[in-house]
């Protein structure tokens, strides 16, 4: 009987294991569940911190990759400049440098912690370098930053407005530039049909 | 003990499993994948299409970014709803299977209902808000019922029952809505319930204002949304009648509840508007200040109003008019606005001149520009200096278009022109500048599809003139070509570096041309008693081709085209799904099959005199009148083949006439041919010398050559009677006999005319050739031939030269020893003309010859007319004048054509009838309503018989009759719709 329910067991088509799934559609755009699991993975990765699993940390995860759906759609229609496959090395680049001192070899084993590859990396350095320049073409030009709002600026920060200026300047249209791209993701959010398709993440 | 194992193998088996559903799936990475399987095997999409997309290739090392990659490409094809994928390690590295859920699409939305309307049932489908073919979703329903709900609400079913019937159509992943609905009555309404101020118009007078109540008899109507609205505007006249120009009426919903209408009202202050310093007519401010017809009272419409009076007074050549407006306080419930207007001198525009145009001639800026120095028609000429600005705006844009980019106008006015104290002149001074032309034209990113003529055929080529106005007239032919071949996302940009100096331009096109759409398949709905195939015929459509909006409209153009459709919707399936191959649906509502249609009109000319036999009086008709009611039944798409059967009847005191038609529409499935079967029972008094009664069978092929070129074959036989004949009692034996002709004709129709109800250019051409032939079953033997040329010309910008020449003939042969030999053709069967569409110079059907006793018009076998009018605007824009001058007779024969203006005998009615006279056109939107006085220079002079029949007889017999002499009288009129010709 042992051997009959061993057997048994051995000849049972072993079941196939759900590897990803749609977690969350935003009109024609999915977010799988292994792009959130990635998304903490990368931060993690990026912030030198231990990856979150949480539930409220998947869930952030996933509202910044709505968002990051949302700008990426709008980047398609408008057919605004993204880095090509070349460029998009170059980031990565920078990274190796600035991080490991140009070396790969201690990059990839950092990475192979988080469970990331290269091409994860890659790919995230490059998105990341996309949406600024998405920001810049989209919302900066449209920013406007008045004589009286710097000095009130420099006022609040009590220094120098001659002496900062370029930088308070530049700290006042960023902020604007990103409370402009607030408002327009709540509207895109508005026009855009978001289903929870995993209840967890669910906000 | 033998079962603790047993149960520990078990929870080992449990475990292996629970293992494996934790098994990362990154676990995978880098075995080769086995296979790539479908659950449910059947997909909505084509495995093609799936091959395409995927980026999972078999054989290929398993990545879990490709399996992320393949769920986002699937699902942005928008075919599903929810996708999971899973994998096992087998002995051949990994299988990959998806599971999916497919998403659902709006078809064809219906409604069952024994309400009566409104609302219609496209209004109901209207409100549900369910678009054909976009993604469906069950919780869609209850926004639709809701809405739906609201729209019966409005229609006065306050207790409305809504519910639904899905059909699901995995084919074509469809879902078929039908709303069920059941209300019960529709509710009346009731003396509403008025609530605010009733001091000024009483309750009572606010439930008249509605009419709601029915006329004369005691009760309410019944509710309907139109008539609710209609009900609160009639109020709000009523309190602007009463000068309450700030009145507010408010309705409050009503519904089962609240039954009985409930009405607010605030009479606001007594507005009085006055116009002082010029005289202006109560309905003139009205029209002009836009409070009276907005209900309210604000700076905006009393700005605007002012505006429209300084306008008014312009147009009417107080071109220095001034309008300003004072508004006073509410004292006393009373408040008054005054336009104070100054209206200055009355100016004529007696000059209007243009300089320094090199490129335009002075007759094409003039074209275009809305001032116009005095004429006929405009006596002050038009002027205001809103329409001067604008005309300059539009002389820079008119060169602006054609490469002048620097261009400067400049308009000055001179008063007192020539010394002449009213006159105004306005001078336009043009510095055209250069015109820039572009030296080198750059198109970008075309790679699918092969534009070479295209771009051959651009306005913006290298040496050609550079404008914006080129460059959007290119776009437009670009982005058609891409529409036409299933590129619905292209998009164009363009650039362009001008040098000033050399006033040359760089131009560059950007085309990002998107992805590629075919159609899959196209999908028709909606059809419950029309055959598909029917449908089917009419689809120029077919799968693989590319997805063309054009064509799209071009097959909806002819399923309308088949008349019994009373809506055909047409969708792209799934239109954002990023998917090669689309679903192209046609939904369409049938028509109701039986049409009721009935009519009233008369018709007043010298038509009149008496019918009765025994009356010979009046040969030359009277001034008369004919009331005429008219009965049409149709019953549309027989059998469902999109055939018609037609009852058409029509009663006059001139005419009783029915006939039966069957229609074919693209008969034998030929796409230019349409086949029409008729029988017809006539029995006319139009020609005044006799009664006839025509029973005929008709077959006509009609086919659409081309757009202006229309081909008629038909075959016609018909059994033609004639009684009541009041002619010399000697030729009744010839005439009075009833006649079967069968004839065969062929009709030519070229119609080039820019408005066939009011032409402006054009030639209309008709050729008509008909053989009677007893081979045919005709008894009596003849050819017919009519042709017809007319011809449109602008002379100026709005003087039309109009001018028509008919000719015709109808030889006979084999001609019957008892015929007349003066003329063997059947009376009923000759020519008659004269009237407003022929010869203006005589009434109706009165050309030609007559006969020598009684004077009666017989016809003829030959006829020519030739029409000139020269048409010209009269008074503003919708009514004009016509100068015509009429040429023509009906003849005995076609030697006996002639164009001698003199009558040589009273028995001689072979000459040419020349008459003049002038016309008015009133423009209506179904063709200019017309009178035209016609003076006679030759009028026909003829014998009549100033006795009875019985004594025509008698005299006749004894060969002593006596005549009178008769004339036409040189003055016609005629009252009808549409142009002469």
């Amino acid at each position: 009987m042992r051997r009959l329910l061993l057997l048994l067991t051995l000849a049972l088509p072993a079941p196939g294991v759900i590897v990803d799934r749609v977690a969350i559609s935003a009109g024609n755009q999915v977010i799988t569940a292994s792009e959130v699991d990635l998304r903490l993975r990368l931060t993690a990765f990026q912030n030198g911190e231990k990856p979150e699993v949480s539930t409220a940390a998947r869930k952030k995860a996933a509202e910044q990759l709505i968002d990051q759906k949302l700008v990426e759609r709008e980047m398609e229609v408008g057919h605004y400049p993204r880095l090509s496959a070349e460029g998009r090395k170059l980031p990565l680049k920078n990274f190796a440098n600035q991080f490991y001192q140009s070396d790969l070899t201690a990059l990839e084993r950092a990475l192979a912690a988080y469970k990331l590859t290269m091409r994860d990396l890659e790919e995230e350095l490059g998105r990341q370098s996309d949406l600024l320049s998405f920001l810049g073409v989209r919302f900066r030009p449209v920013v406007q930053v008045s004589e009286e709002d710097m000095r009130k600026r420099a006022q609040d920060k009590q220094i120098s407005l001659d002496q900062f200026r370029n930088q308070i300047e530049q700290n006042l249209a960023a902020e604007r530039a990103d409370a402009d791209l607030e408002v327009w993701l709540k509207d895109q959010r508005k026009r855009t049909k978001i289903e929870y398709l995993d209840q967890d993440l669910a906000p | 003990m033998r079962h603790r194992h047993a149960t520990s193998i078990l929870a080992v088996c449990l475990l292996s499993f629970a293992l494996q559903a934790q098994e990362s799936a990154s676990s995978f990475d880098g075995l080769l994948i086995a296979s790539i399987a479908f659950e449910p095997s059947t997909q909505p999409l084509e495995a093609n299409e799936i091959a395409r997309i995927l980026p999972l290739k078999k054989g290929q090392p398993y990545q879990a970014s490709d399996i992320r990659t393949s769920i986002e490409l699937l699902y942005a094809t928008g075919r599903y709803k929810d996708i999971q994928v899973d994998a096992e390690a087998t002995s051949g590295g990994v299988s990959v299977r998806f599971i999916t859920k497919n998403s659902w699409f709006v078809g064809h939305v219906a409604v069952e209902t024994s309400l009566s309307e409104p609302p219609s049932p496209g209004q109901i489908v209207s409100a549900s808000d369910l678009d054909l073919g976009m993604p469906f979703d069950e919780e869609q329903l209850q926004t639709a019922e809701e809405n739906i709900r609201k729209l019966l609400l409005n229609d006065g079913y306050f207790d409305p029952h809504i519910s639904h019937r899905l059909k699901f159509d995995d084919t074509f992943q469809q879902v078929q809505v039908t709303f069920m609905i059941a209300g019960g009555k529709r509710s009346r309404y009731a003396a509403p319930t008025i609530t605010g101020d009733t001091s000024v118009i009483s309750a009572s007078e606010i439930d008249k204002a509605t009419k709601w109540h029915k006329l004369l008899i005691p009760g309410y109507r019944n509710v309907t949304q139109t008539r609710t609205r209609a009900g609160i505007d009639g109020v709000r006249a009523k309190y602007q009648n009463a000068n309450r120009l700030r009145a507010s009426v408010t309705l409050e919903p009503f519904d089962r509840e609240h039954p009985t209408p409930r009405i607010t009202v605030n009479p606001g202050p007594f507005v009085e508007v006055k116009a002082q310093g010029a005289k202006l007519g109560k309905n003139t401010l009205k029209q002009q200040v836009p409070v009276f017809e907005e209900h309210t009272v604000d700076e905006d419409l009393l700005t605007e109003g002012a505006n429209n009076l300084r306008d008014y007074f312009q147009a009417r050549g107080y071109f220095d008019a001034d309008v300003e407006y004072e508004q006073q306080d509410v004292r006393n419930g009373k408040t008054e606005i005054d336009y104070i207007i100054t209206p200055g001198r009355k100016h004529r525009l007696a000059w209007l001149e243009v300089t320094g145009n090199k490129y335009f001639s002075t007759k094409t800026i003039r074209e275009r520009m809305y001032l116009i120095p005095s004429t006929f028609e405009f006596r002050q000429g038009r002027y205001s200096e809103a329409s001067q600005r604008r005309d300059e705006q539009t002389i820079a844009d008119l060169y602006r278009s054609n490469g002048f980019r620097d261009v400067e106008v400049t308009a000055s006015t001179m008063d007192n022109y020539k010394g002449r104290e009213s006159d105004f002149a306005v001078f336009f001074q043009i510095k055209e500048g250069p015109q820039y032309t572009v030296e080198l034209l750059r198109v970008q990113g075309v790679s699918q599809l092969d534009l070479s003529k295209t771009l051959e055929s651009l306005s913006s080529q290298a040496g050609q003139v550079f404008s914006e106005f080129n460059i959007a007239s290119d776009r437009e032919t670009i982005m058609q070509q891409y529409g036409q071949n299933g590129f619905a996302n292209a998009t164009f940009e363009w650039d362009s570096k001008v040098d000033t100096e050399r006033h040359k331009a760089e131009v560059t096109f950007t085309i990002h041309e998107g992805s590629r759409e075919f159609i899959r398949q196209v999908v028709t709905t909606g059809l419950s008693t029309t055959r598909p195939s029917l449908v089917n015929r009419q689809l120029g459509l077919n799968p693989g081709d590319p997805l063309s909006a054009a064509a799209m409209a071009e097959t909806q153009r002819r399923l309308y085209d088949l008349g019994i459709f009373s809506q055909v919707d047409m969708s792209i399936q799934n239109p954002n799904g990023d998917e090669s191959r689309k679903y192209v649906l046609f939904d369409m509502q049938e028509a109701r099959r039986y049409s009721l249609t009935g009519g009233f009109g008369a018709e007043f000319a010298r038509i009149g005199g008496s019918n009765a036999i025994t009356d010979l009086s009046d040969p030359g008709g009277a001034a008369g009148f004919s009331p005429r009611v008219s009965l049409d039944l149709t019953r549309l798409n027989l059998f469902g083949s999109g055939q018609s059967l037609s009852l058409q009847s029509r009663v006059s005191t001139l005419q009783k006439r029915a006939s039966i038609s069957y229609f074919v529409p693209r008969v034998f499935s030929l796409a230019k041919f349409d086949a029409t079967l008729s029988i017809l029972y006539d029995d006319t008094h139009d020609v005044r010398t006799f009664q006839s009664k025509r029973e005929e069978a008709s077959a006509q092929f009609v086919q659409h050559v081309s757009k202006s070129l229309t081909a008629f074959y038909r075959f016609n036989y018909r059994n033609v009677g004639v009684s009541n004949l009041k002619i010399d009692p000697l030729l009744l034996p010839r005439l009075a006999q009833s006649v079967r002709v069968g004839i065969s004709s062929f009709n030519l129709v070229q119609d080039r005319r820019d408005d066939p109800t009011d032409p402006h250019k054009g030639v209309y051409n008709t050729l008509d050739v008909g053989w009677a032939t007893r081979f045919f079953g005709s008894q009596t033997s003849f050819v017919r031939v009519l042709a017809r040329n007319a011809t449109y010309y602008r002379l100026g910008e709005k003087i039309i030269l109009a001018r028509e020449t008919q000719i015709g003939l109808q030889p006979a042969y084999r001609i019957p020893a008892n015929a007349d030999p003066s003329d063997p053709i059947p009376l009923p069967e000759r020519f008659y003309g004269g009237g407003g569409n022929t010869q203006r110079g005589v009434p109706e059907n009165q050309a030609g010859p007559r006969d020598d006793l009684t004077g009666f018009p017989l016809g003829g076998s030959a006829l020519f007319f030739n029409n000139t009018e020269l048409r010209f605007p009269l008074y503003g824009a919708n009514i004009s004048g016509v100068l015509f001058e009429d040429a023509g007779n009906i003849y005995s024969s076609l030697r006996d054509i002639s164009f001698r203006v003199t009558q040589n005998n009273l028995k001689d009615f072979n000459y040419m009838i020349h008459a003049a006279g002038f016309g008015i056109r009133y423009r209506t939107p179904v063709g200019p309503l017309r009178f035209d006085l016609a003076y006679s220079l030759n009028p026909p002079k003829y014998n009549g018989f100033p006795g009875s029949y019985v004594q025509l007889v008698q005299c006749s017999a004894a060969n002593n009759c006596q005549a009178s002499l008769q004339q036409i009288s040189h003055f016609q009129f005629f009252f009808s719709i549409g142009q002469a010709f």
